[in-house]
């Protein structure tokens, strides 16, 4: 049956994080006895350890789902999960690309949110058909009319939504039977050159790049000979087949189908999400359209603790972007820290993913200094410099103009929280855009907020002041000139280079304040009193004094028992060993982050 | 003069917890004879203890605990004897016991003189009523000075009082009272320690809590320095960072530890070391007195130290000394001068200010003692 294209439906789950998107996969892939419940591991697609944990997607899965219908007729239902962060939107956008459908996930209790609109206007771009589900009607405090109101107000038939719960299953069936009847069969034209876009990518150790498609036009063989557009290099298929949700060996991938092939690519690079693989004769003549290499937003120091493990680092970063074409490195030097990597990074998230990879699996002991955006420079004479370190910035080379990218932010909140969401905007210096009421108690803010104002905790901050009800969602939309400047940290009369940020000049005597405020909270007494100052070009803004430690020594020993004692010596020496010695001041690894909380 | 070689015994009982006490100490069994189950134990691991210690004669003895003065005279007796038949105790040895005012008469210490014990350490901790009922002492300061003058009745000619500094409440001119109480009972040895707050007890729970009504680092540091003046100036002299002393009455006992001495210990928990070895018994009472019952032995773990672990504990333990080392004396010790052994770390040391800079001799500054683990840190690396 395979490759009868009006007998494959190619669908999505969107939602707002913890909407219930996981639940629903794993309900779906029970139903169609894909897995059976046995086999089931909570939430099959979030393989990772740390999707787990953390209860969100990180990389994109996909899952063959095998699905007769009363009467006898067979549907193969190919589920491509998307990831549920911002900082992995593009991948998000590649995802539905490989898509016809989507399931629109709404909680009964909450109602559409921030993230629910941006991927329904992202998979309205790629002209999907919504299956609008209200999830979670068995919640006490589910209200599916008031959540109907507000798909209309979205511009979604309300009457077509689906009520479930997949924690109970309740209404799996019927989202299984709507998946069939209204999202439209792929429309691949099987003798056309291939054409078959990347939407994910894994590195195997034993298979090297295993890239996860759907075959738009003509079909994808074992043996063949392809050639990925993007690079274009060429490879020869070693294995295809489908996940189901093992993967699953087959002859052939057909117009319309989902699933992956593995050729022998060394480098996730050189398969690139969004990338357009083709036959490397008589292939298709132009790719699909809406790639773009992975561009990093945010940018961070990484060090070892121990400088003897920088060639560690370096190949435990070389391996991790075997897998994460959207990580860089390049290698740099710091006055304070010594020699380790400046990394690329999606999102604040995406550098929390990789730094925990990287404890984990690579046994490292990382220094991690706060991230930063990514400033272009205009220097006097017409030279321009992207800045992607605070500190290689050299304002004694007459600056023109800084310029710092900005996103549009929309944040939904409801109506009694508008004030308060409104003074954080604007606090971040967001200019205001536009505010829409979707439904009688909910309104829609858009703001364009410079990037490095609101990736650290404006969310934490959002979330804090609306008690939990506001949600966010924003997009890169360029760079814009502002009035800033660099904030220097001076420990004990010297400028620390990693612990230098940029900054409005407005907000320049604030957060400098509160930085030396938190270095004097983490930074453990020395044997001298350690004077901690934030200056802007030399000029002091604000200083707080680390008091000298007066005692340290036990008073007794206990029956002769010095092992106890030397232990306890001991102990306190491995306490050091996580700590940085910047000049004669001992530094511990959390310091370096008190940049990050500055605007608390 | 032979090598010294000291004794440690173990007697694990209290009459009652104090609050801030981790030791290895547990309210004594009402069972009549737990004491001297445990007497007895302690005798039978010393008398069928290896003989890798023979050849030596003991040269002090140290009751410690615990109480040990809720032991019966007969009780201290037989572990003595015990002592004598095995290892033999050279004439004038030092044979301290630790009591607890409230647990001691006339009539008590006589038998103890008796017996052989030659010196008497007395926890007083406080001569505040309140202090010593807020850090759970059940004791009055009347009995603390009702002992001191118990000991001198029965004749002993070296007694110490132990008091501590930095306790929860007390002002920095609180501890000095103390410590002036304690010298004006004319003592020979004082241990002035500073509170030290360990986890496992009532205090170190009140304190994560922020309960307890803990004095700041400077006052502690003020009072320490209050408590050593007031010693100094009464004669007594400090020659460890807690203790002080008249001339000759160091405890031989105490020293033997700076001097990274041997001594073998006996008791539940007690603690070994014998040239470089250190092994230690079994901690809880009940396990000891099965382990001895069973194997005449209890030992429950060793450490058999490298020659660099050695010689950075032999520098930490000296420059617990108020004389600190001379350099003379490490390179007779250990075959290589102290600069060879660690480059560049007394020079550092030296220029922060924490080492003295007499020549030829290695000692910490005033200021450096209070951070003597700052000094040891890189000793131990």
């Amino acid at each position: 049956m395979s490759g009868q294209q009006d007998r494959i439906r190619n669908f999505c789950i969107i939602a707002h994080i913890d909407h219930g998107k996981s639940t629903l996969a794993d309900r779906l892939i029970e139903a169609t006895g894909t897995l059976a419940a046995r086999d089931m591991q909570e939430q099959v697609l979030d393989s990772m350890d740390l999707e787990r944990e953390r209860g969100i997607t990180i990389k994109a899965q996909a899952v063959r789902l095998d699905y007769e219908r009363e009467g006898g007729e067979r549907y193969e239902l190919n589920l491509i999960d998307t990831p549920g962060h911002v900082d992995f939107s593009y991948e998000v956008s590649r995802s539905l690309a490989a898509c016809e459908g989507a399931l629109l996930v709404v909680d009964a209790a909450q109602g559409v949110e921030a993230q629910t609109l941006a991927n329904l206007y992202l998979a309205l771009e790629h002209d999907l058909e919504i299956i609008p589900v209200i999830n979670k009607i068995d919640l006490p405090q589910a209200d599916p009319d008031r959540v109907r109101q507000e798909l209309l107000q979205i511009g979604l038939d309300p009457t077509a939504a689906v009520l479930a719960s997949a924690k109970e299953g309740i209404g799996i069936g019927e989202i299984l039977e709507a998946i069939v009847d209204r999202i439209p069969p792929p429309q691949g034209n099987a003798q056309a050159p291939l054409q078959a876009l990347i939407f994910d990518s894994h590195f195997d150790p034993y298979r090297g790049v295993v890239c996860h498609v759907r075959v738009l036009q003509g079909e994808l063989r074992a043996g063949a000979r392809l050639r990925l557009m993007a690079t274009g290099a060429a490879y020869e298929v070693t294995d295809l087949g489908t996940f189901r949700p093992a993967p699953t060996p087959a002859a052939a991938l057909a117009a319309g189908q989902v699933g992956y092939f593995a050729a022998g690519i060394k480098n996730v690079r050189d398969a690139r999400v969004g990338d357009t693989v083709t036959t490397a004769e008589r292939g298709a003549l132009s790719p699909l359209p809406g790639y773009r290499p992975a561009v990093p937003m945010v940018f961070a120091g990484l060090y070892p603790s121990e400088p003897s493990r920088y060639d560690v680092l370096r190949e435990a970063l070389e391996r991790l972007q075997l897998n994460d074409a959207a990580l860089s490195f390049e290698p740099e030097t710091s006055g304070a820290l010594g020699f380790g990597f400046r990394c690329g990074f999606l999102g604040l998230l995406h550098l929390e993913i990789v730094q925990e990879r990287l404890e984990r699996e690579y046994d490292m002991d990382l220094v991690v200094t706060a991230p930063s955006v990514v400033y272009t420079v205009h220097y006097q004479g017409g030279r321009v410099e992207r800045i992607e370190n605070p500190a290689a910035l050299q304002p004694e080379r007459g600056l023109e103009e800084i310029e710092e990218p900005y996103v549009e932010a929309t944040v939904i909140a409801p109506t009694g929280f508008v004030g308060p969401a409104m003074e954080l905007c604007q606090e971040r210096r967001g200019q205001f855009k536009s505010i829409d009421y979707p439904s009688p108690d909910r309104a829609v803010l858009t703001y364009s907020i410079p990037l490095g104002e609101i990736m650290y905790d404006f969310f934490d901050q959002l979330k804090s002041r609306t008690r939990g009800y506001a949600s966010l969602d924003y997009q890169l939309i360029g760079s814009r000139p502002g009035d800033l400047v660099r904030v220097d940290v001076l420990l004990n009369g010297e400028v620390v280079d990693a612990l230098s940020f940029i900054c409005h000049r407005d907000q320049a005597p604030s957060q400098g304040r509160s930085v030396c405020e938190k270095l004097r909270e983490v930074i453990p007494r020395q044997l001298f009193d350690v004077p901690v100052q934030a200056a802007v070009g030399g000029r002091v803004l604000a200083r707080e004094t680390i008091r000298a430690l007066r005692k340290d020594v036990l008073a007794k020993c206990y029956g002769g028992d010095i092992t106890r004692k030397r232990k306890l010596l001991e102990k306190q020496k491995e306490g050091k060993k996580r700590m940085r010695r910047l000049g004669q001041v001992e530094v511990p690894q959390e310091a370096f982050m008190a940049v990050l909380r500055r605007g608390d | 003069m032979t090598e010294p070689f000291g004794a440690y015994l173990h007697l694990p009982y209290c009459p009652y917890k104090c609050h801030y006490c981790d030791f290895n100490a547990y309210r004594l069994p009402r069972a009549e004879g737990a004491r001297q189950e445990m007497a007895a134990a302690i005798a039978e691991e010393i008398l069928r203890s290896p003989g890798e210690d023979l050849g030596r004669t003991i040269t002090s003895i140290f009751f410690g605990g615990g109480t040990p003065s809720v032991f019966r005279p007969e009780e201290i007796g037989e572990i003595l004897q015990a002592l004598r038949r095995r290892y033999g105790v050279a004439r004038g040895a030092e044979v301290t016991l630790e009591c607890n005012p409230g647990t001691v008469d006339e009539g008590y210490l006589r038998a103890l003189r008796r017996l052989g014990v030659t010196r008497l350490s007395i926890g007083a901790q406080s001569f505040r009523a309140e202090t010593l009922a807020r850090i759970g002492r059940l004791h009055t300061p009347a009995q603390t000075r009702q002992a001191v003058r118990a000991a001198r009745a029965a004749g002993f000619k070296n007694v110490s009082l132990d008091v501590i500094y930095g306790l929860p409440g007390e002002t920095p001119e609180d501890a000095r009272a103390s410590a002036l109480e304690a010298i004006s009972l004319g003592v020979e040895h004082l241990s002035a320690y500073a509170l030290e707050l360990e986890e496992e007890t009532l205090f170190g729970r009140l304190a994560r809590q922020g309960r307890l009504p803990l004095p700041p680092e400077e006052e502690v540091v003020r009072a320490g320095d209050l408590v050593a003046a007031a010693c100094e100036a009464a004669g007594l002299q400090r020659y460890e960072i807690s203790n002080f002393a008249r001339s000759g009455r160091r405890a031989r006992h105490n020293m033997l530890y700076w001097h990274q001495g041997s001594y073998r210990g006996f008791g539940p928990g007690a603690h070994s070391h014998l040239w470089g070895r250190r092994f230690w018994n079994a901690a809880p009472p009940g396990e000891y007195l099965r382990r001895v019952g069973a194997a005449g032995e209890a030992v429950a773990g060793e450490e058999v130290l490298s020659a660099r672990a050695q010689m950075g504990e032999w520098v930490y333990l000296r420059l617990r000394l108020q004389e600190g080392f001379t350099l003379q004396s490490f390179a007779r010790r250990f075959g290589l001068p102290l600069d060879a052994a660690y480059p560049g770390v007394r020079d550092s040391l030296r220029a922060t200010g924490l080492l003295d800079a007499v020549p030829g001799r290695v000692r910490p500054t005033p200021d450096g003692r209070w951070l003597l683990h700052r000094i040891a840190a890189p000793f131990l690396a």
